[in-house]
């Protein structure tokens, strides 16, 4: 048997320099496949690698590009599906058409505040038939509440504090960011470096592939929970929302001093999936949060008058917030009833 | 064995990329990775990556609505501040404003799965995209038979960024559809 002739020990530093270069190219912004076969192609002029090796770099310098390459919205949209089909497999939908539809409305409005108002096919909201307190988001944007957690709900700001924490997870893409270091980029070079060559099947591999990736995500959506660094991120995007909308940013500590700290029986997986409350309630006392300008509000919304005259003139006068208030604690106090 | 070395040692720069990149994207905090930026895109122009997106007359959901476009259509940007992009409506003089998250400057699908080669499989087209899609998604519902009804029910409570805007200022306060 030969013995590994490409360990000789001349061609180790060799080997060593192109990693340490493709090291450096990983750290910039160039194109990673270019710069990976350009070296392998310098390699082999300079006689470190013989064809084969050069082709077999190359191959995996096109597979790392393709596993890095963004997810598209698209793409996120049928992850999601999939993912909040697999938690509607655990958890029933509590069936109620008047609940939905103000909690979509109320959600979707809140969307229009996150750092990504428009997603593939938008946000969608529905209420899962449980005790315990809990609250999902899958990629695509469809965010899934407990009636427990509606249960601690004390007001619509603190409703919509919760639906902006959740809003925030979909819109600073935690869902991929939690899997896309594995399981879905290894997917996409797995076909990509030859797995799925053969010209039957390729498909079904593929969904199948698919399939352990939800099963991944949905994992740590339920199980698990995202990283302290995803939920304290998602807190704090979840106050600015609130602060861009018109609801009280402090309506999330509110809501979060609420919430079922580790070993509390309603707890359920919430404890498991989110960091405790005290230290989501010392994080936000930490992080700075600037007031919202009535310019980044009505960028959104109604702008200012003197900020932009055609448009203030296109749009008419912004409503009345005293008026505001008082309806959304009337309705809040109306749907508090099907909670 | 020199292949399988070389095999390994590949495998290996694969992962080191992937996870590289990763990394990268979660701490971009923002889930918008740098990746891969498109080569051919000239100036200015970008491509709609959402299902739907509308362009408004102000930068305001309220504002009144110009057009409609449509997944993969193309748009001339001529500007943009506070996650707006002014554009040039297309087929017309008018300039008005959209949301900047529903556009890309990459090309949102393959272009060999766009060429539109007669038989071409939508298999095919799911893996020239290498992406997860309705293809894909078939497929896995059949294999599995998941049941994505409750998925599709609370996908129909879709409302208009105005009324939704309006809502949240008081307006539809009854809740009903």
């Amino acid at each position: 048997m030969q013995r590994f002739p490409a360990f000789r020990a001349p061609r180790l530093p060799a080997i060593l320099a192109i990693l340490a270069g493709v090291c450096l190219c990983l750290t910039s912004c160039l194109t990673i496949d270019e710069s990976m076969g350009s070296l392998a192609s310098n390699a082999l002029s300079a006689g470190v690698l013989d064809q084969y090796q050069a082709t077999m770099l190359k191959l995996a310098a096109q597979a790392a590009a393709d596993a890095a390459r963004q997810i598209t919205p698209e793409e996120e949209y049928y992850v999601g599906r999939a993912v909040a089909a697999s938690i509607f497999a655990v958890y029933k939908p509590y069936d109620c058409p008047e609940l939905a539809a103000y909690l979509n409305r109320l959600g979707q409005g809140l969307a229009l505040s996150s750092p990504r108002p428009a997603i593939y096919a938008g946000y969608h909201f529905a209420v899962l038939d449980s005790p315990e307190v809990n609250a999902f988001a899958s990629p695509g944007g469809h965010i899934l509440v407990t009636r427990g957690l509606l249960a601690r709900v004390g007001s619509e700001d603190e409703l919509a504090a919760a639906l902006a924490h959740e809003i925030s997870h979909v819109a600073l893409g935690h869902g991929l960011a939690s899997v896309q270091g594995m399981r879905i980029a290894q997917i996409a070079s797995d076909y990509a470096i030859g797995a799925g060559k053969s010209s039957g099947g390729e498909l079904e591999a593929f969904s199948s592939a698919f399939g352990e990736a939800i099963a991944e995500l949905a994992k740590i959506i339920l199980f698990s929970g995202y990283s302290q660094g995803f939920e304290l991120q998602a807190d704090r995007e979840a106050r600015a929302i609130l602060g861009r909308s018109g609801y009280d940013p402090n309506a999330l500590a509110g809501l979060v001093a609420k919430l079922p700290a580790r070993g509390e029986e309603s707890g359920g997986g919430f404890a498991a999936t989110h960091p405790a409350p005290i230290s989501r309630l010392e994080a936000l006392r930490d992080a700075p949060f600037e007031p919202v300008s009535q310019r980044a509000r009505g960028m959104r919304f109604w702008p200012a008058p003197r900020a932009d005259e055609t448009a203030a003139a296109a749009i008419g006068a912004a409503p009345d917030p005293v008026r505001t208030y008082y309806i959304r604690a009337e309705r809040f106090a109306a749907m508090r009833a099907l909670f | 064995m020199k292949r399988l070395f070389f095999r390994a040692f590949a495998l290996t720069m694969l992962f080191a990329g992937a996870a590289a990149f990763g990394q990268g994207r979660a701490a971009d905090g923002q889930g918008n990775a740098p990746a891969v930026q498109a080569k051919a895109v000239s100036a200015g122009a970008m491509t709609v990556q959402v299902g739907r997106a509308q362009i408004w007359q102000a930068p305001s959901v309220v504002a009144p609505v110009l057009a409609s476009l449509a997944y993969k259509d193309k748009v001339v940007v001529l500007g943009s501040s506070e996650g707006w992009a002014k554009v040039q409506v297309p087929g017309s003089a008018k300039v008005g404003y959209m949301f900047m998250s529903a556009l890309t400057q990459r090309p949102v699908s393959s272009s060999a799965a766009e060429a539109a080669v007669p038989g071409i499989t939508a298999s095919e087209i799911a893996l020239a995209g290498k992406g997860f899609n309705d293809s894909v998604e078939e497929s896995f519902r059949k294999s599995t038979h998941i049941d994505y009804a409750f998925v599709d029910a609370m996908e129909a409570y879709a409302f208009p960024a105005d009324e939704a805007a309006g809502f949240l200022s008081g307006a539809g306060g009854d809740g009903t559809p």
